[in-house]
């Protein structure tokens, strides 16, 4: 039954992910011209750059047995009051950009709130507060876009390392590396895990399970106002509705990358690989011309058998 | 009647069954017995069609049968009680009893069948008198368990298999139990009896079979066989007494006082005191408050008035994590909902209460120190004698028994000074609870305070320096070592005065 100690990476849970990502890429590389290059690279990485840093939010969530439903509202919150602070209220781009974050991170302590101390389920919780901000991010520009921003954010968002890294890709890099640090080494990391697989048991374990929860939605929050900021350079523009679905994208990185909604699973390189394969799919089937009705449905696939797969495994351990 | 010839199976390799050879005939009750990993639940998945056999056959009356899926086996006319009830509270008896088999008339539900049905079951249990028509909620537990197998034997089984039937029951409920398996098996049904409670076993089977390792180590009748030569069989040596000598340890410094403590609901003003070095049995039948009153000094029930003093010192408890930190560990009695992380591994589960105290020998300031923690889950698996493949593996591929000593074990490494246990051997086996008695007395011997609420009279007698009983909600009566398990039971069922 037991064959010998495994190393620490291909025990880990996104290993398996990991070598379908490789393969995907190979298979890229052959089939779709102009896959392989330093500026595809470089646009990949811009791609899943909003999905990517919304995974690291939802991927505290879902390991913390929750759901983060409103990722997607902040984005577009986010959004239309960066905007809004700028053009009308005349706001520096740095105080706006900070207030919108503080925004956000106040959404995320009453998402926090709502699910932890007066229990309601996450998904309608979250549910609950996106049509909220939804609503307010449209009401607050009457439903219009705003395009006159100053040119600091599509400097930012063109701006490449030595020609190759995005710098809003080391904001995700950075933000991956922090959280996952957070997640595996710290205390707060493993109550949340211990939270996730069974938050009565993480109680009677002396867990401050309502603060830690409210904490996980709080960081949501936060890294949606990140996110939406770096929708904002990408668009150079005001948007109340940039992030729609987008949550539904970040839910499906996390389970792509071994996450599992019941909790206690998951992890930050998971999460992060598990935006890569999508963007990655949609990207080598743009190269290949297929048309993004397409896209969307083996993004779809690829989910359903990511998770597939994963009950296999989860399956045969036992 | 059932018969199994020659029946193995083995998991990558490795037998779990080797040539298991018994019958049981119509009318009787076969015990099947053995410690934790010795095959019984392989044995039964074959039986109700979970696992595939790898060899062997199977006879019901005579006639050769494959049983190669669950639906297979209830065609065979094999039906299972399992452990825990399973019944949805929501819904009616007979809703309940039909559940799955629903009868009805094109897409429509039918009624009138469906209550002839369950009264029918409930007519052969002899226990017409449940309204078919309640919420199963709203029952006592012994009628929701006979609801359970009305359920398994409306599909008219000739074999039953009761899977430890009787852990979460009181002594009263078992009564009922047994008088239930009794009709059972006056109506010629054959019934297969798991249970981890021997007398239970002496008492009611006609025949007996003892495995041990995937083998059968004893198969007869029950006469002649008493719990002591039962368990030579289980334990494949000779084990004079589960529980370690006695020794008191008893000192004068009180540890835990608690005054006119109560929940204002179930829960009446009650003081206790426990002295360092002291094991106080909490003694009572279930719903007598003995695990809610463990929870108000916990902190995971809310205190309604009454003061708390650890050393003398009155302290505020207001939740779990106040508790803890006053120094008390509570050992909850269901350890998969209120103790373990069931799906995280063995070291995750050990630390994370340490974790939460902040202790310095595993973590610092910011970083957990994963090295530490790996030589204190090592410490803690030999010490207990865990068995497990590393010290990652996910606690679900324990035996209960070794989940037990996990949950225990988390709270040793926390180093508190007053421990509670609540049911701390329920359906573990007879070599993990005599390592459990001997971790409640080591800890005695070290200077704790213990507390230990249990079901289970023996248990109480052979570890406690004294034992208290409640009912109702308030302690009746305390007693010192040496009381007998006759005087504890008339005193829980309040006869004793």
């Amino acid at each position: 039954m037991l064959t010998g100690r495994k190393s620490k990476i291909a025990s880990a849970n996104y290993f398996g992910i990991f070598c379908v990502l490789i393969i995907m890429c190979l298979i890229f590389s052959f089939i779709a011209n102009g896959f392989l290059s330093i500026r595809n690279f470089s646009n990949l990485l811009q791609q899943v750059t909003v999905v990517g840093i919304l995974s690291i939010g939802q991927a505290y969530v879902i390991i913390g047995g929750g759901i983060d439903l409103s990722q997607g509202a902040l984005i577009g919150l986010t959004s239309i009051m960066t905007a809004i602070l700028i053009t009308e209220a005349g706001f520096s781009i740095v105080m706006a950009s900070a207030l919108v974050v503080l925004m956000c991170t106040l959404i995320g302590i009453l998402n926090g709130i709502l699910v932890a101390k007066l229990h309601i389920p996450p998904m309608i919780a979250t549910l609950g507060t996106t049509n909220v901000f939804n609503a307010i991010a449209l009401l607050s520009c009457g439903g219009n876009n705003i395009y006159s921003l100053p040119g600091g954010f599509a400097e930012f968002a063109g701006l490449k390392i030595f020609s190759i890294m995005p710098a809003i890709a080391i904001i995700m890099i950075i933000l991956a590396i922090t959280s996952h640090i957070i997640l595996s080494k710290t205390r707060f990391g493993r109550y949340v895990y211990a939270i996730g697989s069974n938050s009565i048991g993480a109680q009677f374990s002396g867990v401050p399970v309502q603060k830690n929860l409210i904490i996980v939605y709080t960081i949501s929050g936060f890294v949606s106002a990140i996110a939406g900021l770096v929708m904002v350079c990408r668009l150079n523009s005001g948007v109340p509705t940039a992030g729609s679905g987008y949550e539904m994208n970040s839910i499906a990185a996390v389970v792509i990358g071994g996450g599992s909604l019941l909790g206690g699973e998951g992890s930050i390189p998971g999460a992060i690989i598990g935006a890569l394969i999508m963007s990655v799919l949609s990207n080598g089937l743009q190269l290949k011309g297929v048309s993004t009705y397409w896209q969307t449905l083996f993004v779809g696939l690829v989910l359903i058998i990511a998770v597939l797969t994963d009950n296999v495994r989860r399956n045969s351990e036992n | 009647m059932i018969e199994f010839k020659n029946i193995c199976k083995s998991f990558s390799g490795i037998p779990a069954l080797s040539n298991i050879n018994f019958y049981a005939k119509s009318g009787e009750i076969l015990a099947l017995l053995g410690q934790n990993g010795a095959g019984k639940s392989t044995l039964m998945k074959i039986l109700s069609g979970a696992y595939p056999k790898d060899s062997g056959e199977i006879y019901i009356n005579n006639k050769k049968v494959e049983i190669s899926s669950p639906i297979k086996a209830e065609k065979e006319g094999i039906g299972i009680v399992y452990q825990e009830l399973s019944g949805i509270p929501h819904l009616s008896v007979s809703d309940n009893i039909v559940l799955g088999k629903d009868p009805h008339k094109g897409i429509f539900l039918d009624r009138r069948t469906q209550d002839n049905v369950a009264k029918k079951a409930l007519k052969n249990l002899e226990a017409e008198n449940i309204p078919l028509s309640k919420k199963l909620g709203q029952l006592s537990i012994s009628e929701q368990q006979i609801c359970e197998i009305a359920k398994c034997t409306a599909n008219n089984p000739q074999i039953v298999v009761f899977d430890e039937p009787t852990t979460s029951l009181t002594k009263n409920e078992r009564e009922d139990l047994f008088k239930i398996m009794d009709i059972m098996r006056k109506r010629n049904l054959t019934i297969i009896f798991v249970t981890h409670y021997l007398e239970e076993a002496v008492r009611m089977c006609d025949k007996c079979l003892i495995l041990r390792d995937g083998q059968v180590t004893y198969f007869g009748t029950m006469k002649g066989l008493d719990e002591k030569k039962i368990i030579d069989h289980m334990i494949g040596q000779h084990m004079e007494n589960f529980f370690p000598e006695y020794k008191s340890y008893t000192t004068d410094k009180i540890a835990l006082e608690v005054s006119n403590l109560t929940d204002g609901d179930k829960i009446k003003p009650t003081n206790l005191k426990v002295r360092y070095g002291e094991v106080l049995g909490l003694s009572g039948l279930i719903g007598s408050g003995r695990t809610e009153l463990a929870h108000i000094i916990f902190g995971a029930r809310k205190r309604a008035a009454g003061k708390i003093f650890i050393n003398g010192i009155e302290k505020d408890i207001k939740n779990e994590n106040d508790g803890i930190r006053s120094g008390i560990a509570y050992i909850n009695e269901d350890r998969r909902i209120g103790g373990l992380n069931l799906s995280m591994p063995i070291d995750f589960n050990l630390a994370l209460t340490s974790l939460c105290l902040a202790r310095k020998s595993i973590t610092g300031k910011i970083f957990v120190k994963d090295k530490k923690i790996e030589i204190m889950t090592q410490e803690i698996i030999e010490k207990l004698s865990i068995k497990c493949s590393s010290t990652k593996q996910k606690l679900v591929h324990l035996s209960g028994g070794n989940q037990q000593k996990v949950s225990i074990g988390k709270w040793l490494v926390t180093n508190m000074n007053i421990f509670i246990f609540d049911e701390p051997t329920k359906g573990i086996d007879v070599s993990a609870k005599a390592k459990i008695y001997e971790v409640i007395r080591d800890l005695a011997k070290v200077g704790c305070a213990v507390i230990v609420i249990s079901s289970y009279n023996p248990e109480l007698i052979g570890v406690c320096d004294r034992i208290s009983v409640m009912s109702k909600g308030r302690i009746t009566g305390t007693f010192d070592r040496g009381i007998t398990e006759e005087q504890l039971m008339l005193e829980q069922t309040g006869i004793g005065g």
